[in-house]
């Protein structure tokens, strides 16, 4: 079974490295691997020296036959010291590696150094535990050998405490739940790496390289669990495997998934059959409501104050087209922004300035937390969030019993300065949720709502180098995100 | 999905407990019947034969004790298990014998001078003769009584290690090193040695063996348990032992029939184990006891540690009276 759990490590972690290249999959994979390497070399060795029971043997083999294969499989007893010796020692670097990475505390960040000194103490050992270099520090020095022994494990639980401790903090820390939850995910993965790791992290090489003159008792003797534990922690592993390694896919790489969605969305834009006949469709109705229009003029010539009233709405109904014409004109050009540092409230206000132009009798409830820039094109970015307010707006206006309320708020979360707007309107579902950011998907009056909003305000934060997030339960409102990355 | 988990969690949860009590059941019925030994051994015929037997005409159901087996690969191994607290009683070669030496073990009885150790040539590589080694690649499990005849063998034609190229590996490997004609030659032990010769027929030549430096270096297979563990359960280790000699009489005069035991309990062709009937001088209790009283046993255990001095396995402060560290008592109470 375990080494079937092995095998299962070994290949989701290619895939998921596969899928994914970016550091965090690095890392894991790293880990998976070191992992993979170290229990190759312990069921070797354990396969060779015996002792354990036969329902443990089947537990660690599968069956006698396949135990018997590896115990008679030709390697030199230096080398199989040393596979383990890799392993157990590249796991906790990796792991170091992989807390430095996640972790955001500014120290950090700064202190690069620290980074890189991660694979000075792991490398060093092994140069250390080299067989050749290991035999001529050690022979006839045993208390020598103890010291590395006891320094080596002290190194490893070090790299182990500290690890855990940035990832608990850093999932701690992280405020906005949706990357909490992931990252909580991806954390339980990586424990239950790390228990797996403990099962046997105490063996040390040099046992193995004195296979049969070693005098301080045989690790694996003292940590057999039960069969059932072992059997647990399997189960725990590949449970834990499947859901991190599923998390990891989307949490790594929002912008890939992202950028992914903007080529369907991008396809479906540029597809011209039913967006344009949507937007021909539309135009074209307001036409044929203008030709009506006209006759009606023509009917009516010598009642002026009529005429004056379809004039009226004439030239209302062309502000509309003319806007509307704009509003896509603008959502196939937002790839032209012109970023520089603006003052966040710059932002807000031109936003709020135009909202109240549209809703001069309504009220949008600002928490501005934070001050200072964001690298942005102030009238792109200010547009966008004018459009989150207005959805927020006419989503409130749509409740009958209970008060409406827009809330925007700007606040800082890690790397990034977010924008957040609120509402508690209608909402939208899980569906709807999917299809929201399409061009021309619109649940609002088609006459003034073509379902272009979204779509623009997603471009728009892509250009900025930040992502869209929304939240929403049918009935309960809306949160909608504007993540951008921070300006220092 | 929180549900499936929590499911899931749930199983697990019972799973264990399951696991648990199912332990709690078996040890406490057996505390009630009899005293139980877990008794660690190597899956040969010198190691098993005088348990095997024991345990078969039961002699040691007639004293109150269970067996249980726990199978290993070697001596260093066992003795590691024994302080651990996994086994009670462990059998050990010569080459182990350096640890209670060192006071990593206690010896409660004496098993049986072996004839277990080979070195084999490959005739195919060009090693016919002792002569043939210089400048070879010998692969040996460094540590264990195979070195020791490998080292005296090497002496022998005026060699020393710096002659040769060794590889160092488990038994297991040096077989498969051996018969696949990675190495020349091979310093290794029974059955190994067996199946090195079945697989290569004439190929393999037979070097050396303990027989030819018994007077030099007398390869000593012992019973023992962990230091402190004799005080505490002298009446359980007087009432196993009483168990082995029966075994070993009855051994004596029955060698192929315990053979085809041994291989039954350790799942082998009982041809293979038959072959490993040389691989002692196989004794009666009675000649155990007139070793005891003319001193040749303790004079042995001398010899072995005068030659563990002199490979430099043993440092001459760690030598001490035999005495200290074989238990002579048990064996001639068990005697009685």
């Amino acid at each position: 079974m375990l080494i079937i759990l092995m095998l299962f490590l070994f290949l989701s972690s290619i895939l998921v490295l596969i899928l994914k290249r970016n550091r965090e999959t690095f890392y894991i994979f790293g880990m998976c691997m070191s992992l993979v390497i170290m229990f190759s070399g312990i069921l070797l060795y354990i396969a060779k020296k015996g002792g354990i029971s036969r329902e443990l043997q089947e537990f660690l083999f599968l069956n006698l036959e396949i135990k018997m294969h590896i115990q008679y499989y030709l390697i030199d007893v230096y080398d199989m010291g040393y596979i383990i010796a890799i392993g157990r020692h590249l796991f906790p670097m990796f792991l170091l590696f992989l807390a430095f990475h996640f972790s955001m505390i500014p120290w950090l960040q700064r202190n690069y150094w620290v980074k890189r000194f991660t694979f000075v103490i792991p490398l060093f050992t092994l140069i250390i535990y080299y067989p050749p270099i290991f035999s001529y520090l050690t022979n006839n020095n045993e208390s020598l050998q103890q010291i590395i022994a006891v320094g080596t494990i002290i190194w490893i639980l070090l790299y182990i405490i500290i690890s855990i401790a940035l990832l608990l903090f850093e999932a701690y820390s992280i405020e906005m739940i949706f990357f909490q939850r992931k990252f909580i995910l991806i954390t339980s993965f990586i424990l239950s790496l790390i228990l797996f790791y403990f099962l046997y992290f105490g063996q040390d090489p040099a046992q193995v390289y004195q296979f049969y003159s070693f005098k301080t008792g045989i690790y694996y003797m003292n940590t057999v669990l039960s069969v059932p534990i072992y059997i647990f922690i399997v189960f725990i592993n590949v449970i834990f495997a499947i859901i991190g390694f599923t998390s990891l896919m989307k949490y790594t790489n929002d912008i890939v998934q992202s950028s992914k969605e903007e080529v369907i969305i991008q396809r479906k834009f540029d597809a011209i059959s039913t967006g344009t006949s949507v937007f021909v469709h539309s135009i074209k109705n307001q036409l044929l409501a203008n030709r009506v229009i006209f006759k009606r003029i023509n009917n009516n010539l010598d009642d002026l104050e009529k005429v004056k009233e379809y004039t009226d709405r004439l030239s209302k109904q062309n502000e509309n087209i003319l806007t509307r014409i704009e509003e896509l004109y603008r959502s196939v050009k937002a790839n032209s922004v012109y970023l520089v540092p603006v003052s966040l409230s710059d932002v807000v206000e031109s936003a709020l300035e135009r909202f109240n132009q549209k809703f001069p009798d309504k009220v949008v409830e600002l928490n501005l937390m934070i001050k200072g820039n964001v690298l942005a094109d102030k009238n792109h970015l200010s547009e966008a969030v004018y459009n989150l307010l207005t959805n927020a707006q006419e989503a409130v206006n749509s409740l009958t019993s209970v008060e409406g309320s827009v809330v925007l708020s700007c606040y800082n979360v890690r790397q990034y300065t977010v924008i957040e707007v609120k509402d508690n309107g209608i909402g939208f579902s899980k569906e709807d949720a999917k299809k929201i950011c399409e061009p021309y998907f619109t649940k609002k009056n088609s006459n003034y709502n073509w379902g272009m909003g979204l779509h623009y305000v997603r471009s728009i934060v892509k250009e900025h180098f930040g992502s869209l997030r929304y939240e929403s339960k049918e009935g309960n409102g809306s949160t909608f995100y504007l993540l951008l990355p921070k300006y220092k | 999905m929180r549900k499936f988990l929590s499911i899931i969690a749930i199983a697990l949860f019972g799973f264990m407990l399951a696991g648990c009590s199912e332990d709690e059941g078996t040890s406490e019925a057996e505390g009630k019947e009899a005293d139980k030994v877990k008794v660690a051994y190597m899956p040969n015929y010198a190691s098993l034969n005088t348990v095997v037997a024991g345990m078969k005409i039961g002699a040691f159901e007639e004293q109150g004790i269970e067996v249980e087996l726990v199978e290993f690969a070697d001596g260093p191994t066992i003795i590691a298990a024994l302080e651990s607290g996994s086994i009670d009683v462990g059998y050990i070669g010569p080459g182990a014998h350096v640890l209670p030496i060192q006071g990593e073990a206690e010896i409660f009885a004496f098993s049986q001078l072996g004839n277990a150790d080979e070195v084999i040539g490959s005739s195919e590589k060009g090693v016919k003769t002792i002569e043939d080694l210089k400048g070879k690649t010998i692969a040996v499990a460094t540590g264990t009584s195979s070195e020791t005849i490998l080292d005296l063998t090497l002496a022998e034609v005026g060699l020393t290690k710096d002659d040769v190229t060794l590889m160092n590996m488990d038994a297991s490997a040096i077989v498969t090193a051996m018969i696949s004609g990675s190495v020349d030659a091979v310093a290794t032990w029974s059955p190994n040695t067996n199946a090195i010769k079945n697989e290569m027929g004439d190929d393999a030549v037979m070097l050396s063996n303990n027989a030819r430096y018994a007077d030099q270096f007398p390869s000593i297979a012992s019973w023992l348990v962990k230091p402190g563990y004799a005080e505490k359960n002298e009446d359980v280790l007087v009432r196993f032992t009483k168990g082995l000699y029966k075994g070993m009489d009855y051994r004596v005069d029955n060698l192929e029939e315990v053979a085809k035991w041994v291989a039954e309990e350790i799942a082998v062709d009982p041809d293979a184990v038959v072959q490993q009937i040389g691989d002692g001088e196989w004794i009666t209790q009675d000649q155990l006891m007139t070793m005891i009283e003319d001193g040749t046993l303790e004079a042995y255990y001398k010899k072995q540690q005068e030659n563990f001095k002199d490979a430099g396995r043993l440092k001459e402060e760690e030598m001490r009276p035999v005495e200290e560290y074989v238990l002579f008592n048990i064996m001639t109470d068990a005697a009685k």
